[in-house]
């Protein structure tokens, strides 16, 4: 199979043409591919790379942004990110023409023309064809690129639809159109982190920490370590679980993180003041629904208020 | 005794030090009583007060007073029956101690027009009196804001409820935003707050997204809206706190101010719960005011009359 070829395919799949593209070859089971796998080879040629930018820019002209964006998506998860691909992305940062959308805008779309960041939203959302939903609803943050007609099919009796789901909502890397680009946030909220492997049988388990900054990819923390069990040096690269509450909320959610850097300061009176940087692991779409009303513009003064009002409570 | 016009003016609307606005985001914080508290006190202490409704759309100061339905109230001013707001201020059973009714006869005072709200300030500014206390209505319509910043001597009363809390902070915003405002009216950002004119861009939520977009917006507004937050003062009471953790709520309040607003808001005082307040307005005898001299509550206001006395005597001699 040419390595042109799958172009073709990855084309005619991300425009919904499931009869010549892979759905086919699921046809006869019961299962729906999650996510639904783009063709696999991909091997990138200066002729396929043609191909793309050619599909790429007639896809923007068309007004048809996020189409664009999911090609750039499924190639640099193929073919890693390039200058190429960075270029092509660049061209859709710029681009702003709102009369010619059909659909969101990339600036509204991407919440900031700052291409790390793009890329960011481009390698985490899922991008993935899936049953079309009886209630007709596919939730927040959720795109349809295409919905797709198979009445042939009695396993999709509403069709399918080719959705780019986000999973990064969180100001600074995804915003809806009219909201501000907030970045890591300074906060002073209570949680807990939860130990394992290695740093559990040195008899941490669980401890209480003050997250200090946050963001939808990591959080600083400090803890004030009363009886000197947690020591710097062999914390770092531990992994653990963040388990915060954000005032207001009633459940708890967690994430997974690795231990990045930690620092200890002199012993206070109160004890060694430790201060952690935890990388977040996989973070779940309710952790980052979360994040992201702590960091949302706007309320960050009420959320902060109600963390005093909370922490003296708890005192 | 003096117009409180005369004194020392003040920046905004040309009231003088002496004129004082009580507000509170939320209604039921006790504020009224905390007005009608105070002036008695400061009445006590020799001072000439003159107590206004200034419940534009809800006047019931008078009923506290024990005056079911006023001789004259601010509908005489508006309606030009009379010149002067001195015309229609009541005696009170409270020694010193004059009240200027609220309005009930016309439904749209409770939104005044700007010819109105500038009759009723004029109208204060004149008024000779060492201490004019404005009890403001709850909310934070435009017209309550604007009669709080026209005061020089804001006070925010709240009790330690979260929603309390809430609404006293988003007082407070409202009243930093209605204040910034004013100072960006003749520059493109005059629409700076105004959500339906921000349709694509939300408004800034706090001092650095407003000088941010100052310094973008309108560079030469830059120093008037520096000055503007800078000369922002707010006191605060919590009224009606029960224990140690109530009383700090107002510490809260302070703090998130400074932080997220850069503005100064200072504690007046804390107003312990009890019961003697509550029980004067439910019975709304006008001469038991003051008899239970074993009230805290009655005794914080004291303080806090007490303290209002000393800074404005420090501010007089200063001027």
């Amino acid at each position: 199979m040419s390595s042109h070829h799958d172009m073709e395919r990855l084309g005619q799949a991300l425009q919904g043409n499931l009869d010549d593209a892979l759905l086919r070859e699921v046809k006869g089971t019961d299962e729906v591919p999650e996510p639904f796998e783009f063709p696999p080879h991909l091997v990138p040629d200066e002729r396929d790379f043609v191909w793309a930018r050619s599909k790429f820019r007639e896809w923007m002209a068309e007004g048809q942004f996020l189409l664009a964006l999911a090609l750039l998506k499924v190639l640099a998860a193929k073919w890693g990110i390039h200058s190429g691909l960075q270029a092509l992305l660049s061209e859709a940062l710029r681009f702003d023409d709102s009369e010619r959308s059909t659909e969101p805008l990339p600036r509204e779309f991407l919440g900031t023309a700052r291409s790390k960041i793009a890329w960011s939203v481009i390698e985490r959302d899922s991008l993935q064809f899936e049953p079309y939903p009886e209630s007709g609803e596919f939730g927040s943050r959720t795109w349809v690129l295409r919905e797709i007609d198979i009445s042939d099919d009695d396993r999709f009796p509403n069709g399918m639809v080719l959705v780019w789901r986000s999973t990064t909502g969180v100001a600074g890397t995804l915003r809806p159109a009219g909201q501000r680009k907030v970045g890591r946030r300074r906060l002073e909220l209570s949680a807990n982190l939860l130990f394992y492997g290695d740093t559990k049988s040195r008899g941490l388990s669980k401890i209480e920490v003050e997250v200090q900054d946050l963001s939808a990819s990591g959080a600083g923390v400090q803890v004030r370590d009363r009886f000197g069990r947690l020591v710097a040096e062999e914390v770092k690269g531990d992994r653990v679980r963040l388990e915060l509450r954000r005032p207001g909320a009633e459940q708890r959610v967690s994430v997974l993180a690795d231990i990045r850097w930690a620092e200890s300061s002199a012993d206070t009176e109160h004890g060694r003041v430790c201060k952690l940087g935890l990388q977040f692991i996989d973070p779940q779409p309710e952790f980052l629904r979360d994040v992201e009303e702590l960091l949302s513009p706007g309320k960050g003064d009420v959320q902060y208020l109600w963390s005093l009002w909370e922490s003296d409570n708890k005192a | 005794m003096e117009p409180v016009g005369v004194g020392q003016q003040s920046v905004i609307g040309g009231l003088s030090t002496q004129t004082c606005a009580i507000a509170g985001g939320k209604g039921g914080v006790g504020k009224s009583l905390v007005s009608v508290s105070l002036a008695y006190w400061l009445g006590r202490l020799k001072k000439d007060v003159v107590l206004m409704d200034g419940d534009l759309g809800g006047a019931n100061l008078h009923t506290m007073l024990g005056m079911r339905i006023p001789k004259r109230n601010l509908d005489d001013f508006i309606l030009k029956r009379v010149d002067s707001l001195e015309d229609i201020l009541l005696p009170t059973s409270m020694s010193n101690v004059r009240l200027l009714a609220g309005g009930s006869e016309i439904p749209a005072l409770a939104n005044p027009n700007f010819a109105q709200k500038s009759r009723i300030l004029r109208g204060m500014k004149r008024i000779s009196a060492d201490m004019l206390l404005v009890d403001l209505g709850a909310g934070a319509s435009l017209n309550t804001l604007d009669l709080f910043l026209a005061c020089p001597r804001k006070i925010v009363v709240m009790t330690p409820q979260p929603t309390s809390i809430q609404n006293a902070y988003g007082f407070i915003k409202s009243a930093f935003f209605r204040n910034v405002s004013r100072s960006l009216r003749q520059t493109p950002l005059k629409g700076l707050f105004d959500v339906s004119a921000r349709a694509d861009d939300p408004i800034p939520q706090s001092v650095e997204e407003v000088l941010q977009e100052v310094s973008v917006g309108a560079p030469e507004a830059l120093e008037d809206v520096r000055a503007s937050i800078e000369d922002l003062r707010i006191e605060l009471i919590v009224n009606m706190a029960r224990d140690a953790k109530e009383f700090r709520v107002g510490e809260m309040i302070r703090e998130v101010c400074m932080k997220f607003l850069g503005l100064q808001v200072h504690a007046l005082g804390t107003v312990p719960y009890d019961r003697t307040l509550e029980n004067w307005a439910k019975t709304m005898d006008k001469g038991s005011l003051g008899k239970d001299s074993g009230s805290e509550a009655l005794r914080a206001v004291y303080e806090i009359a007490y303290d209002i006395i000393g800074s404005e005597d420090r501010q007089r001699r200063a001027a």
